[in-house]
């Protein structure tokens, strides 16, 4: 028999090898597979143990505890702890039988770990009418978005809880164990939905779990993941010049309900375009005017529209250049000027000499307050000609690329006004707000920028300062220094209007703060309280620790607002260095030169 | 301790209580964290004995989870006062306060107090100091002590009624921590060096579990005298206070799924003079403190410390240590758990005013300006305010010519006649539930107004419009608003669904039992509406809905009947 031979150039003596052909003959090709899997599975478990009990004393029996099991991932989405605490006990079994296991909360989880896992367990309870615990609706809701990745190289199970008296009973557990599998997952046992009185079928589902991944072990290096789609650029190199359209994976509004304020933070899409970009760099990004706008200059102007024009993309109707190529707003002081010379206006003459007029003039208006104080019969090749071309507006990144992989993100402060009886809005900021959504394309480029950099030794220690939204490079700071195993304590004052409502990216840097990424925060709000609080209150009020770190070589960072926030920084920079080094104000004025030249003060301000 | 366990099989919150030197833990400290609205975890459960629940909006959880916002945490503020009654100045500084720090409304609670909803963490200091300015408190409002001792609250019926209130203030107080824990982080008091403190009654750790305490004058039992943990019925001979019934046990929380948990009314185990009151009280609370169980919360109440081990195992325990032996409970007789509402004369010969507040919400709403009314009415009214158990506001010690101004700021504010005051809507009772309590399945109070608009209907149609019958809904089992005692009683499962009740007594001395689980709307007037078609037809003269409905079958009678040993 080719079996018992095949057994008998085996490690096996004759009784052994007699059994196995024994009991091996008569099994099919998938059985025999099976099995290898399951051998290679127990080699490394019980039967190790088995040997190395017998070995004799002396011999290193740390061994014992050497299994080469894949590490098994728990994921637990709990709202009353019952879910944890099964995920815990989980845990402890597989500790107990010498596999390795991770647990982690939802709620907490980062997806990009989904990559390395091997073997996931998720444990997760039913709310509600079928709907998953808050603590885990991030997940879900990842899982079943565009985002999600694929996951053929993971095995899984669910251990689904919820109250059978419930229609939906455990939906969320069924949720889970469909979407895994439709993202090309496999299912290492069966879901196990269980009722209020859960301990023993969890108990049996955790059973039946453990030893499929004992029994398979052998079989999942087999499994391979599939090849992605290559991510080749095609030769094509996206620049300033030949603009990539990313497409916007999410969008949200960051201000809560009843703010002042709207902040969006965007999450754009790079896969296939090869862009790289750096903490610190920025991403210019191009607008469209709203075509309330350009109707209203059409209809001042008594132009149709549907002229045809000459644009630098070619010949275009008005609508779409108006639309895509020009600016509207902000009036521009080279537009000011084409039209005074065009309609040969003596007020607005008057006003181009004085450049403070000037100032003044161009504040609040845009080229339709223009065209209606100062009518004149415009061609449409002669309103092209006043308006200055489109420009792109730059967004200090809030991403970094060791975390975010093919996504950039951005923070983009929505500007609404009115002024001159009008309302209005940013060209940029209100394309993104108001006229993009999700799954829709917008044109960047990066814009690099080597003057805004994080310490070249990881290990220096960072101070930064961005209230609003010059928080977003800090954000991408913070996603790069989480990925290093060693680095430098680091510091955030950050300000806004109102705490309940303007803490942006709250949760991400108590997160940070709870990991240990971040070391310290402030926080000032001004609107909270009579007197106003802002960022630099809050460094003066922490003068001695702040100098404490310039003098062990922190580097200080400041990003946002130029005309006002970035000054009273820098005022409360060198007066802390004053007081607390006990210098002069020049001897502070020059210690903050060194820090400039050295690289360790840097800005990013608009 | 009999059962004391190793500190292993301690639940949670008995290790908080451990480490927390006398209920300060880390409470400063967390008040001080400017990055975040909430309390450190420890804290969370701490601040409850001071007073205060951290809560948040939960309607805004998704959108503000999403928007990388930490939910809106938002604290609840629960001021006591003895047996529900406070001054006009004190109420015109709680309807400020509720306008400066608060959501613009005070909630009257189910237990005589008064609560704040969505104190900001940086204001609840300042919020706390006010209400401590008028010489209220919130201390112990909370957590695993005695909280505020109930009374019934209208003094018209009976010249005991002051004795008694008297009494309910001087439990209450005589039960407070002793910790100077409150002052200090409250009232920037110093602690004083060399002064250990010292919890006599309560030792280091408190009790298992809350302890609630109220004292019912028959034929009243607005106040739910079973529903507590040590009751006492005032017994009355000659116009005088001879003593008390003591009733012990009793408790309406409960856990869906967990078959151990059950509501449960307090037993009547025997009679004590008034001047043994403290003694009883006292054994009482301390029996639970060294025998209730600290290893599970959901077993913890008393009712469980007695079923554990059983009533005469209680009893007994109890006389041994008092030393001396109950006598035999005195005949009571309770009509009716509901309150009065409108002009009543005390025999003080001072005017009393029962104001219906729907589910104790005060707030102007529309042309219905309840809020105006009453701080308009404490500007010029020289009695007091008085809460009742049902969430109701009393007008109280109105001198006879004043009643004639206050009536008119009742008209002027369009409050003098809830336009739709139905028999059913004014023994209505509904807990916060939704948006705020974090325990909460469904809605209660926002919704249970428009559940009795639909009800009303079929009710009118039966010719019922003016019948009382006690409606009560909690957003969860653990029965703020004694829903177990609700004729007809709703506790939410989840957003839009419930369970069903029916069959407690009119009185509050039985409960009531599960009709149906998971009903929507559609299905609750489904179900009542040939209910109530066949009472008005087919009930006995006098017959209250619940004992209808018992008589009928259409319920099983509650499977907990209340025992009065003898």
């Amino acid at each position: 028999m080719e079996l018992k031979k095949g057994l008998e150039r085996g490690p096996f003596n004759d009784d052994q090898a007699d059994k196995l052909s024994v009991a091996l003959s008569g099994l099919d090709s998938g059985q025999l597979q099976w099995l290898s899997g399951y051998f290679a599975g127990l080699s490394q478990t019980s039967l190790t143990k088995t040997a190395a009990k017998s070995l004799p004393s002396g011999s290193d029996s740390t061994l014992v505890d050497e299994v080469k099991a894949e590490t098994i991932h728990i994921l637990f989405g709990s709202h009353t702890g019952n879910s944890e605490g099964l995920a815990k006990n989980l845990h402890a079994r597989a500790e107990e039988m010498g596999i390795k296991a991770v647990i982690s909360d939802m709620a907490t989880f980062k997806t990009r770990e989904l990559k390395s896992i091997k073997i996931l367990a998720v444990i997760v309870s039913t709310h509600g009418l079928g709907e998953p615990p808050v603590q885990a609706e991030d997940f879900f809701n990842y899982l079943h978005s565009k985002k999600a990745p694929n996951l053929a190289h993971l095995q899984f199970s669910v251990l689904a809880l919820g109250d059978s008296s419930y229609v939906d009973f455990c939906q969320t557990g069924k949720d889970f164990d469909a979407v895994l599998e439709k993202l090309g997952a496999q299912k290492v046992v069966p879901r196990q939905d269980c009722d209020v009185d859960y301990a023993d079928e969890a108990k049996t589902w955790q059973q039946k779990f453990l030893n499929a991944i004992v029994q398979t072990n052998g079989q999942i290096s087999a499994v391979q993941v599939k090849d992605l789609p290559n991510n080749l650029v095609n030769g094509t190199q996206y620049s300033r010049k030949n603009l990539f359209e990313a497409t916007i994976l999410e969008k949200i509004n960051l201000n809560g309900k009843g703010s002042s304020k709207e902040t969006i933070h965007l999450e754009l899409d790079l896969e296939g375009s090869g862009i790289k970009y750096e903490p610190g760099d920025a991403l210019g990004v191009y607008g469209a005017n709203s075509p309330k706008l350009v109707q209203s200059v059409l209809e001042s102007t008594n132009l149709s529209g549907k002229e045809e024009v000459e644009t630098h993309e070619g010949n275009k109707t008005l609508y779409d250049a108006l639309t895509y190529n020009y600016e509207l707003t902000p009036l521009s002081k080279s537009t000011l000027s084409e039209y005074v010379e065009l309609t040969g206006n003596n007020g607005l003459k008057k006003i181009l000499e004085d450049k403070v007029a000037i100032q003044e003039y161009l504040s609040g208006r845009d080229i339709l307050d223009l065209i209606n104080e100062v009518p004149y019969k415009l061609s449409s090749k002669e309103l092209i000609s006043v308006l200055r071309k489109n420009t792109a507006r730059m967004y200090s990144i809030a991403s970094a690329q060791e975390v975010v992989e093919d996504e950039v993100h951005l923070l983009v402060s929505v500007v609404r006004y009115n002024a001159f009886g009008r309302n209005k809005e940013g060209l940029c900021s209100s394309t993104l707000a108001d006229r993009l959504e999700v799954g829709d394309k917008v044109k960047i480029f990066v814009d690099k920028n080597t003057r805004f950099k994080l310490p070249k030794n990881s290990e220096a220690p960072i101070i930064m300062v961005g209230p609003g939204t010059g928080v977003a490079p800090f954000r991408a700071f913070m996603q790069q220094r989480e990925v290093l195993e060693r680095k430098g304590p680091s510091w955030l004052f950050f300000g806004d209007r109102n705490f309940t409502t303007d803490f942006l990216y709250q949760t991400e840097w108590q997160q940070y703060l709870k990991e240990g990424v971040l070391t310290k925060a402030d926080v000032a709000f001004s609107r909270d309280q009579v007197q106003k609080h802002y960022v630099q209150h809050r460094m003066l009020e922490n003068g001695k620790e702040l100098f404490e770190w310039l003098e062990k070589g922190a580097h200080f960072y400041v990003c946002g607002d130029a005309k006002k926030m970035a000054k009273d920084v820098d005022i409360a920079l060198k007066q802390i260095i004053q007081q607390q080094g006990g210098i002069t104000i020049e001897k502070a004025e020059e210690y903050i030169k060194n820090l400039q030249i050295s690289n360790r003060y840097q800005a990013d301000i608009y | 301790m009999d059962n004391k366990l190793n500190y292993k099989e301690l639940s949670e919150d008995e290790h908080i209580k451990d480490k927390s030197d006398f209920l300060r833990g880390s409470i400063k400290a967390s008040l001080k964290n400017p990055l975040t609205g909430a309390l450190h975890p420890d804290d969370v459960m701490l601040i409850k004995y001071h007073g205060s629940y951290q809560q948040y909006d939960r309607d805004l959880e998704s959108e503000r989870k999403q928007k990388k916002l930490e939910p809106l945490f938002q604290f609840m503020v629960r001021v006591r006062a003895a047996g529900g009654i406070t001054t006009p100045e004190q109420w015109l500084s709680l309807d400020e306060l509720s306008d400066i720090h608060g959501n613009g409304t005070i909630k009257l609670t189910t237990r005589q107090s008064f609560q704040f909803h969505g104190i900001l963490k940086r204001n609840l200091k300042s919020t706390i100091q006010a209400v401590n300015e008028v010489l209220l408190s919130t201390l112990a409002t909370c957590g695993d002590v005695n909280r505020n001792v109930m009374c019934n609250p209208n003094p018209y019926q009976s010249p005991i009624h002051e004795e008694v209130y008297k009494l309910a203030g001087e439990i209450s107080d005589y039960f407070l921590p002793k910790t100077t824990a409150y002052h200090e982080i409250w009232l920037d008091k110093e602690k004083v060096a060399g002064t250990p403190d010292f919890e006599p009654l309560y030792h280091n750790n408190y009790l298992p579990r809350k302890f609630k305490i109220a004292i019912a004058i028959p034929p009243n039992n607005d106040i739910d005298v079973f529903a507590n943990d040590l009751g006492l019925i005032v017994i009355v001979e000659n116009n005088k206070v001879k003593g008390f019934n003591i009733c012990v046990g009793g408790g309406l929380g409960s856990t869906f799924g967990v078959q151990e948990t059950y509501p449960r009314l307090a037993d009547v185990i025997g009679f004590v003079p008034k001047e043994k009151v403290f003694e009883v009280a006292e054994t009482v609370i301390a029996i639970q403190r060294d025998h209730g169980n600290r290893s599970d919360r959901k077993l913890s109440r008393l009712k469980h410390t007695i079923d554990d081990r059983g009533l005469e195992w209680f009893v007994e325990e109890l006389q041994n240590r008092l030393g001396w032996n109950l006598s035999k409970p005195k005949s009571y007789h309770f009509k009716s758990n509901g309150d009065e509402y409108g002009w009543l004369k005390g025999i003080n010969n001072k005017w009393f005013y029962t104001l219906f507040v729907e589910h104790g919400r005060v707030r102007d709403e529309n042309d219905y300006q309840l809020k105006k009314a009453l701080r308009e009415i404490a500007k010029i009214h020289t009695g007091d305010f008085r809460l009742t158990g049902n969430q109701n506001l009393i007008i109280g010690n109105i001198e006879e010519d004043d009643k004639e101004g206050i009536e008119a700021i009742l008209a002027l504010y369009g409050v003098k006649n809830h336009p739709k005051l139905t028999g059913l809507r004014k023994s209505s009772m509904a807990c916060v539930a939704l948006n705020t309590c974090g325990l909460a399945f469904a809605e209660a109070e926002r919704y249970l107004p428009s559940l009795i608009d639909k009800l009303d209907v079929i009710m009118r149609n039966n010719g019922l419009e003016k019948d009382e019958i006690n409606i009560r809904m909690t957003g969860c089992p653990n029965n703020c608003t004694r829903s177990s005692l609700g004729e007809i009683g709703f506790v939410g499962r989840a957003v839009g669904r419930y369970n069903m009740y029916l069959g407690a007594s009119h009185n509050g001395d039985r409960l009531n039992s599960l009709y149906k689980e998971m009903l929507s709307e559609e299905d609750i007037l489904r179900e009542l509406e040939p209910i109530i078609a066949a009472y008005s037809k087919d009930r006995l003269e006098e017959e209250h809905f619940g004992d209808f409905v018992i008589r009928k079958e259409i319920v099983e009678p509650t499977q907990r009947p209340l025992r009065v040993l003898n």
